[in-house]
């Protein structure tokens, strides 16, 4: 019984280190991915900044070719 | 996008997480803001540009528009001058936010940084409030609520 209790300690922590393990390695995407949304949070910005002033600039074309 | 997505559907679940620090949460609701954005602009843009080319006499024959106030009327509430002029200031808002949120982020001020994101979500929440869909705008209330 002393033998089975053991290995089945052994087996238990075993597993809870491979479980840290693939824990960890997937904590550490999830902060990269995180990190970059930090940085995508900037260019989102400045990249729709971009884009809805060269809409506009379309709609100031067009409408400088209309009358009053 | 696809990244981003990513970052929201593995960041969402960490909120929760106790071994997740306080720092980390924050850059998760700053990745969920930023794809709301992304994902809102563009679709917005899509309409603006199909209204656009609806409208102009330039690029459909069969438009009804003659006059600047006719184009006005036809791009419609929330893609005319003046509703752009009130989307311009909310972008401009949110990119001064994010701005702010980058340097705070950076620093080891947790009552700094618990202010930047709560201001980077307000910014961002206007911003797409602003725009003419309103779906989008009730689930990034939901979504960013613990950063309130």
């Amino acid at each position: 019984m002393g033998l089975l209790k053991e290995t089945l300690i052994a087996i238990t922590e075993a597993v809870a280190r491979r479980i840290k393990s693939v824990t960890r390695e997937k904590l550490a995407k999830v902060h990269e991915e995180i990190a970059r949304g930090i940085r995508d949070g900037k260019f989102v910005a400045e990249d729709a900044i971009k884009d809805f002033a060269d809409d506009s600039q379309k709609l100031d074309d067009v409408l400088a070719g209309l009358p009053d | 996008m696809r990244r981003a997505l990513l970052a929201v559907a593995l960041a969402i679940p960490l909120v929760g997480c106790s071994h997740i620090s306080a720092k980390q949460k924050a850059m998760a609701g700053a990745s969920i803001t930023a794809t709301f954005v992304d994902g809102a602009h563009h679709i917005y843009s899509g309409e603006f540009n199909a209204r656009l080319d609806k409208c102009n006499p330039g690029t459909n024959p069969d438009s009804a528009v003659k006059t600047k106030s006719d184009m006005q009327e036809c791009l419609g509430t929330g893609f005319d001058s003046k509703s752009r002029d009130t989307i311009d200031i909310a972008l401009k808002s949110y990119e001064t936010a994010a701005r702010a949120f980058e340097v705070a982020i950076a620093g080891d001020d947790d009552d700094a940084r618990a202010q930047a994101i709560s201001d980077l979500v307000k910014a961002a929440t206007g911003l797409v409030e602003a725009l003419p869909d309103n779906k989008l705008s009730t689930k990034l209330k939901a979504l960013t609520a613990p950063w309130n």
